[in-house]
């Protein structure tokens, strides 16, 4: 049985470990140039907390040891599920038994930003590649613009603290981590991080960006301008899915599949960011990545007794040297879904969100004291 | 006893130090560590961990 897995991120590795447990032939296509790597770390890489080296899963030998063919560099454009084959961009052709689909996400670039992204003034921080990027500018520069609030941006921002740099956070949604957190949890990770130095412009759009002597300047929806050498996009990723001969698109952007990971063509399955799950809110994530790329490469390699993937709510998790957030679950109040602080103060927040006695929610901004034991008796829903 | 890897972030859980910051003591195999047991860095459970060959 030979298998074709396109991408090698978390969910391309953990099919291809699971496919070769069953004893198929892999071959594991990355367009990237690197060694696979623990993608949630590359935040880590940018800013100087760890080497490169120290991010990638296996050594290359780990590869040949487990008959993985790692075909790297190389950019899978067609895709044909008649004859289950695979075209590389350079027109190499490959046929396989079965196909799994984990290309993965790619960064959300607004328009605005295009161009400046190859003059390297604006980066996204979404490849190894970026982060060796951004660590290649950052002894040069004083000052970076995080755009987006969510959790990644606010690792960054934490991050380039500590890198040395002045930092600022632009938001265009009143509150950060808007999908994690409700307004009170926010409030708390808004003041810790104002009193570590870090700039927050909230409920504010970026109307402008222009260049200004070695970086740009940007221009927010209040008029007012602030300057930075260098801007980091953080607004979130789409299904990678430009792959000619592809089934029809979910939401138009990701392949739909099955709890089993099947897509509507037999002998093509899809997992991680780029499929789409019906019924499941999309997001990006390591650890989703890795539960559905075991089904897939499970699945594949099997004609009947398929596992299903079980999702898991949504949860983020930041640490950094003394900062701490964990959330996991309905975080909101809403309808009949109510908040209980555990407890608040300048620096700290704990709380659950409750339907009656069920918990749906934890979420703990600045101290984790606890979230193992209310983890316990989280209701997981989706 | 066999190391394990998150499978996430890459943290390495070695049986014979434990992780007695969250009161698994040195010597316990990753087989026996309680099921609500979490990745101390990233906070994934032990289904996310492989052991390392």
């Amino acid at each position: 049985m030979k298998i074709g897995i396109v991408g090698a991120g978390h969910a391309g590795i953990a099919a291809a470990q699971e496919a070769v447990k069953s004893g198929a032939e892999v071959t594991l296509f990355s367009e990237e140039g690197f060694l696979p790597y623990y993608r949630p770390r590359i935040t880590s890489v940018a800013f100087l907390q760890s080497g490169e080296n120290d991010i990638f899963m296996h050594p290359k030998g780990w590869y040949l040891d487990n008959k993985i063919t790692l075909v790297l560099g190389t950019k899978i454009v067609k895709v044909n599920t008649t004859e289950i084959s695979l075209t590389s961009e350079h027109g190499e052709y490959y046929r396989f038994d079965k196909i799994i689909i984990a290309t993965g996400a790619k960064p959300i670039v607004p328009p605005f930003a295009e161009a400046l992204v190859l003059q390297g003034k604006v980066s996204p921080l979404w490849t190894i590649q970026d982060a060796l990027t951004i660590r290649g500018k950052i002894s040069s520069i004083k000052n970076i613009v995080v755009v987006g609030g969510g959790a990644i941006g606010i690792e960054s921002a934490l991050r380039a603290l500590d890198a040395g740099l002045n930092v600022s956070i632009i938001e265009k949604a009143p509150s950060l981590m808007i999908r994690n957190l409700s307004p009170k949890a926010s409030y708390t990770l808004s003041n810790i991080l104002k009193t570590k130095g870090i700039k927050l412009i909230m409920n504010e759009a970026i109307e402008e960006v222009h260049e200004k002597n070695n970086g740009v300047e940007i221009e927010t929806s209040s008029g007012g301008k602030i300057y930075a050498e260098l801007v980091l996009l953080s607004i979130g990723g789409a299904p990678n899915t430009k792959i000619a001969g592809l089934p029809k698109l979910a939401m138009e952007r990701g392949l739909e599949v099955d709890f089993q990971t099947k897509t509507q063509s037999p002998n093509l399955f899809a997992a991680g960011d780029a499929a789409i799950f019906k019924n499941i809110q999309p997001y990006c994530s390591a650890l989703k990545a890795n539960g559905q790329g075991k089904v897939a490469g499970f699945n594949a390699v099997k004609n009947d007794n398929f596992v299903e993937y079980k999702p898991s709510a949504i949860a983020v998790e930041l640490k950094f040297k003394n900062f701490e957030l964990h959330s996991i679950g309905f975080t909101k109040e809403e309808n009949n879904k109510k908040e209980e602080v555990i407890e608040e103060s300048a620096a700290t927040y704990r709380s659950v969100t409750k339907r009656n006695d069920d918990i749906l929610g934890i979420q703990m901004v600045g101290s984790g004291k606890d979230f193992i034991t209310y983890k316990k008796q989280l209701k997981e829903e989706f | 006893m066999k190391k394990y890897v998150c499978d996430v972030c890459g943290w390495e859980y070695d049986p014979v130090k434990g992780d007695p910051e969250h009161g698994v003591k040195p010597g316990v195999p990753f087989e026996s560590l309680p099921e609500n047991w979490v990745c101390p860095e990233c906070g994934v459970g032990k289904d996310s961990f492989s052991p390392i060959n």
